[in-house]
């Protein structure tokens, strides 16, 4: 899948890709995302985007790749965002992240984050559960979950982050309201 | 749940992996350094080079030589910590992450330990050559100031205890 996304730095639309992850991704993200974390939180301790081992998290999908997909979002050959689903009777987002670069409203890069859940809003009409599907959200993250017309199902995972469900309803919308930067 | 029927569906017991609850979370900055990083030091070429500057340029900015600090760039050995907090000005990186990250501090140790050790390294910035002569006159000023105000409450206290 292709949208239009929005370099904030040099003001103009650009194309991102979203993608299969493979280990061309794991290995970009290595030398990307972790050097720029790790300055990142070297000027600002109180930073709160939270750095998953993607690279363990990728190679891990190859040996359930039935049932565990990661993908990446590429524009042009930069990774601007990864997605980690799984799919046992719901679908789930178990990871999914932007780069450390356009994390928070001053970052680079827009519509990374709406991009990747409207292409998970699209897999979920693929395996028929309506635009449905779960995720636990980071409490830094749940206000933007909410916006995009998440409900919280009650339940919390181990880590006691909160499960948020995407409705049919709310699925719908956020695919109204992105199809426009669709290619 | 996951785990389960996954190893249920490939037959044998998979390793915790990404599922492991900690992940979720995310990895702490500490925990980035030792899986990502050869050396503990490369951290320090990584502000460097974050920072735009070449070899020979942050080694001017340091006051060092341009081999010593290629030396500590790619070497696992403890940085002096007088040069932490020079690296830290220089590089504009927060000082007390960077001791963390570099092994001075821990990061559990509680947070007034850390500013004691941060002002410690301080201190002994301090008496490097990079304070102009007005700052040095300060700082002399300040210690005095400190050692009279503690002589003073010592014999104010001596004072207390033979009227007692």
């Amino acid at each position: 899948m292709k949208f239009s996304s929005y370099d904030n730095s040099w003001k103009k639309d650009c194309e991102t890709e979203i993608r299969n992850a493979d280990l061309a991704t794991s290995r970009l993200f290595i030398q990307t995302w972790v050097p720029d974390y790790l300055n990142r939180i070297l000027k600002d301790p109180g930073l709160k985007y939270a750095l998953f081992e993607w690279d363990k998290i990728i190679k891990f999908s190859f040996v359930v790749g039935s049932i565990w997909k990661c993908f990446g979002a590429f524009t042009a050959t930069r990774l601007d965002g990864l997605l980690c689903l799984s799919f046992d009777k719901k679908l789930k987002i178990d990871f999914v992240a932007t780069a450390p670069w356009n994390y928070s409203s001053k970052g680079k890069m827009r519509r990374i984050g709406s991009g990747l859940i409207y292409f998970v809003i699209t897999n979920s009409h693929y395996l028929g559960q309506g635009g449905e599907f779960l995720l636990n959200a980071l409490p830094d993250a749940e206000e933007f979950y909410e916006n995009l017309g998440m409900e919280e199902t009650g339940n919390r995972n181990e880590v006691n982050l909160k499960e948020y469900r995407m409705p049919k309803e709310a699925a719908v919308s956020v695919q109204k309201i992105f199809k426009e930067y669709v290619i | 749940m996951l785990k389960e029927f996954f190893s249920k569906r490939l037959g044998k017991d998979i390793p915790d992996g990404p599922i492991a609850a900690g992940q979720t979370l995310g990895m702490s900055p500490e925990k980035v350094l030792e899986k990502y990083f050869v050396k503990r030091n490369n951290l320090l070429k990584l502000i460097r080079v974050y920072a735009g500057l070449s070899l020979a340029d942050g080694a001017k900015k340091l006051d060092i030589s341009e081999k010593e600090l290629e030396e500590i760039e790619n070497s696992d050995r403890m940085v002096p910590h007088q040069l932490v907090p020079r690296f830290s000005k220089v590089f504009n990186v927060d000082l007390k992450t960077l001791l963390i990250l570099l092994g001075h501090a821990k990061g559990e140790v509680s947070d007034r330990k850390i500013r004691e050790f941060s002002q410690l390294a301080l201190a002994t910035q301090y008496s490097g050559p990079e304070l102009t002569k007005q700052e040095k006159i300060d700082l002399e000023e300040l210690f005095k100031a400190i050692l009279e105000g503690m002589r003073v409450h010592k014999n104010q206290q001596s004072k207390k205890e033979g009227q007692e």
